[in-house]
């Protein structure tokens, strides 16, 4: 520690969520002008602790100083006053306010009469939009611009807020090359203003251009402090990663038989083009992309959830026509979404009832539920899939993560699927428990079934996977098989830095 | 290109309706309709229905929604008549805090009980309901003050006061919402509560001022009314809900939340006044009405429910598209 106080210091910050803990005592600081990198994969803690920072959260251990100040950051307004200014995602803005006015919420310019300053707030946002680089009538609804603009729009609002500390979460996601270069025009402006910056991304060659100093995060703790001179990309790889390969799950390998799923020229307007996959008996098929590529949205239109204009989709060589969630779950094609909090469990409900819900017609007696039947059924998925719970009547809400996951899984299992399909299968899930899920989604793959896994984290995509789909803005533009597996090469498509023609996806066996 | 049609009708169609309606019934019953002293009756009518229409529009740029507007009217009309003994503007007064206290309770269950605005309300309409029940004994109060008649059914030269009294309040309403941070940031709640909340807004508070605006509104309705008929009754009120809701509606607010404008929903109820006005000339049937009535609230709830989808997924595919 340098002999002043630092801007910033988080110091001891835990937090844990039911079922999961977050952070665990993590240290953090930041000094005035440094460009500090925060970098780790998905769920090792990241956004919990800018949530922190922001005062959208409060720590459950640990203090915050500010300037060598302890300060209790209880309300999102409270960051702002103390000069803390995160940068919002494109989501986090008001689609029906005027861009100016997303600028600058809750703070409008206003006239002797205490009134809004419209052509204030626009001349300002103006003065702001030039300062990134791009050139949007401030008048306009925000809705009404590019995801790429808005997200320059959540940028002018943080920098217009004269703020000390500017947090930077995953700015470039949706940027192109040239307003990517206008951005870090203005961080270096802001950091020659002394201002302390957060700055959160995936892409490590932004990370060695812009940044100072860094801080790696790995399952909720800080694995590395370092400045930027002082390590190359392996380092960090290797301080993000941490496990050895030794640790990590190992598939058996097992036998891929017939095509099972077979979607030829599948497209939906403006977001799925042209899409041919192919789904084998046995098989786990990843499938990797940018969050927007169309990953979720593909799972959907394979389920009956999203209507497609266009292409077809074989079962078993067979010809169906889905469209409706209700449809597949008869022809055997069931889905585990992302999100099981919102989508996935009925929270409040016991583990039993969560499981049979599906099935439910299966233990009906004279138009009553035979509940002697459902507990023996569901009892036998808790054996099978070693849910940890006192009893079939414990309320999901009090299990862990992982198990909560198997809850999800048990109650599609319970429809005796051919086709799985799984999004994001362990996110928000301790270490422990994934490698528990990986486990038993390989038992399923033994077993017969087809498993079409969608997945941000590329050590679980490349440890699970037979062959990976990677789709790139509505297509699927390369499938990579297992002998080519590798972080460069799918994250190359993914970003769309590599793409070759479209080919045929080709049985291999 | 078809965004652009799509924004634009989205911001005028309410104008071209009242247009139209104005057209079609000046056409056809053009002597009865476009006589003085019908518009001065359309005017005087529609004057005390704005005043609900706006506070459902409050309500619905929030995020919410307000069922017990009808039985607030009801109840201030009440008081409006009942206190008049002790002071006729004494007796607005309590009628109008009135109104602010039930908003004010709407507003504290809604943000602070964490019950959803539709229940909330629909518990306070039948409470308010019971209360002025109980408070006129089931009977109708007449006004002892022939002078406060002026408000509800006097004209200034050959202009309804109520009228006027009900567009100055349209107008600072107007100015509230358009150029207040206040006015913005209900705009901003309804539009994406998560939005505003890390914007540092705080969400409860500006919810709980909204609802009291629509109960002070809805009270104001009663007042006027009172003054119009110079009595109370127990009937005030009792589908006005319905109508106000279609009218803050056709004028551009939305169920989805975030949108509403002062001046769309003052035309939506001149609309709706000009329709009922113009059956009435043509003789059409006054149970019939009730169903053109209750269809047009269908109509004009699923045409927005609809609408709000299709922006939504407008707004994604044109991010898609965009995203090089």
């Amino acid at each position: 520690m340098s002999e002043s106080s630092p801007l910033l210091w988080m110091k001891g910050i835990t937090k844990v969520f039911p079922g999961v803990r977050a952070l665990y005592q993590v240290d953090f600081q930041l000094e005035e002008g440094e460009v500090r990198a925060l970098v780790g994969e998905n769920g090792a803690g990241k956004s919990t602790l800018i949530k922190i920072l922001s005062g959208v959260y409060q720590p459950t251990e640990g203090e915050i100083f500010l300037n060598g100040k302890k300060t209790v950051i209880d309300h999102p307004s409270d960051a702002r006053k103390m000069g803390i200014a995160p940068v919002h995602q494109e989501v986090n803005l008001e689609p029906y306010l005027s861009v100016a006015e997303n600028i600058f919420l809750d703070r409008q310019p206003t006239n002797r009469f205490g009134l809004i300053d419209y052509k204030k707030m626009e001349v300002d946002a103006s003065f702001w939009l030039d300062q990134m680089g791009i050139s949007i009538n401030p008048g306009m609804p925000l809705g009404m611009v590019s995801i790429a603009e808005k997200q320059m729009v959540a940028i002018a609002q943080a920098v217009s807020l004269d703020a000390k500390i500017i947090v930077f979460d995953e700015p470039t996601s949706s940027l192109t090359q040239k307003e990517a270069e206008n951005l870090f025009t203005v961080i270096r402006k802001l950091r020659e203003k002394k201002i302390g910056i957060i700055y959160i991304s995936h892409r490590l060659e932004e990370i060695f251009r812009i940044c100072t100093t860094l801080t790696v995060m790995r399952d909720g703790q800080v694995t590395g402090n370092e400045k930027i001179e002082n390590v190359t990309t392996e380092d960090i790889i290797r301080m993000m990663v941490g496990r050895e390969l030794k640790d990590m799950f190992h598939r058996k390998r097992c036998y891929v038989g017939d095509p099972v799923l077979e979607i030829k020229g599948l497209s939906v307007k403006g977001i799925l083009n042209d899409i041919d996959l192919v789904l084998h008996k046995g098989e786990i098929l990843g499938l990797s992309g940018l969050v927007g590529s169309g990953r979720t949205e593909l799972a959907r239109a394979i389920f009956g959830d999203l209507p497609y204009q266009k292409g077809e989709i074989l079962l078993n060589g067979e010809k169906i026509n889905v469209h409706h969630p209700s449809e597949s779950i008869q022809n055997g094609i069931a889905l585990i979404p992302e999100d099981r909090k919102e989508i996935g469990l009925v929270l409040k409900q016991s583990v039993m009832k969560n499981i049979s819900v599906t099935v439910l017609k299966k233990f009906l007696k004279f138009g009553f539920v035979d509940e002697k039947k459902e507990r023996k059924f569901a009892s036998e998925y808790i054996r099978q899939l070693a849910i940890k719970t006192p009893s079939p009547d414990q309320e999901a809400q009090f299990l862990s993560g992982g198990n909560q996951q198997r809850i999800v899984i048990a109650k599609w299992l319970a429809t005796n699927p051919k086709v799985l399909i799984i999004d994001e299968p362990t996110r928000g899930i301790d270490v422990g428990a994934k490698s528990e899920i990986h486990e038993l989604l390989d038992q399923l793959a033994c077993k017969g079934m087809a498993i079409l896994m969608i997945s941000s984290e590329l050590p679980e995509i490349l440890t699970m996977s037979d062959r990976v789909a990677v789709m790139y803005q509505g297509r699927i533009c390369e499938i990579v098989y297992r002998k080519d597996f590798s972080e460069e090469v799918i994250v190359s498509f993914a970003t769309g830095q590599k793409i070759r023609p479209l080919q045929k996806d080709v049985v291999v066996c | 290109m078809i965004r652009k049609i799509f924004h634009f009708i989205l911001q005028q169609n309410i104008i071209i309706l009242f247009l139209s309606l104005f057209i079609v019934f000046g056409i056809f019953k053009g002597d009865l309709f476009l006589n003085g002293i019908n518009l001065h009756n359309i005017a005087r009518q529609i004057s005390f229905d704005i005043p609900l229409a706006l506070a459902l529009t409050t309500v619905l740029i929030v995020g919410g929604i307000d069922l017990s507007i009808g039985s607030v009217l009801s109840m201030s009309a009440a008081l409006t008549m009942g206190i008049q003994p002790t002071g006729t503007y004494f007796a607005v007064l309590i009628a109008l805090l009135f109104g602010i206290l039930i908003g004010f309770l709407n507003g504290i269950l809604i943000t602070k009980g964490k019950v959803v605005p539709f229940i909330t309300t629909l518990g306070t309409m039948t409470l308010v309901k019971g209360i002025m029940l109980t408070y006129t004994k089931q009977l109708s109060i007449a006004g002892k003050d022939e002078s406060f008649t002026f408000w509800g059914d006097g004209s200034i030269g050959v202009v309804p006061t109520p009228i006027i009294v009900v567009l100055i309040v349209a107008l600072i309403l107007y100015i509230v919402l358009k150029y207040t941070k206040f006015g913005r940031n209900l705009y901003a709640i309804g539009g994406n509560p998560e939005s505003a909340y890390i914007a540092g807004i705080d969400v409860e508070k500006n919810k709980v001022f909204a609802f009291m605006i629509s109960g002070f509104l809805a009270a104001l309705s009663g007042v006027l009314l009172a003054s119009r008929l110079n009595s109370s009754t127990t009937q005030l009120g009792l589908d006005s809900t319905n109508w106000a809701i279609a009218a803050a509606i056709m004028g551009g607010a939305s169920m989805a939340g975030g949108r509403g404008k002062v001046f769309g929903t003052v035309i939506g109820v001149a609309s709706l006044g000009i329709l009922i006005n113009g059956m009435n000339l043509i003789g059409v049937f006054t149970y019939y009405q009730i169903g053109i009535r209750a269809l047009i609230l269908i109509i004009v709830v699923a045409v927005d429910a609809v609408t709000a989808t299709r922006i939504r997924e407008n707004l994604q595919l044109q991010a898609y598209g965009k995203r090089d």
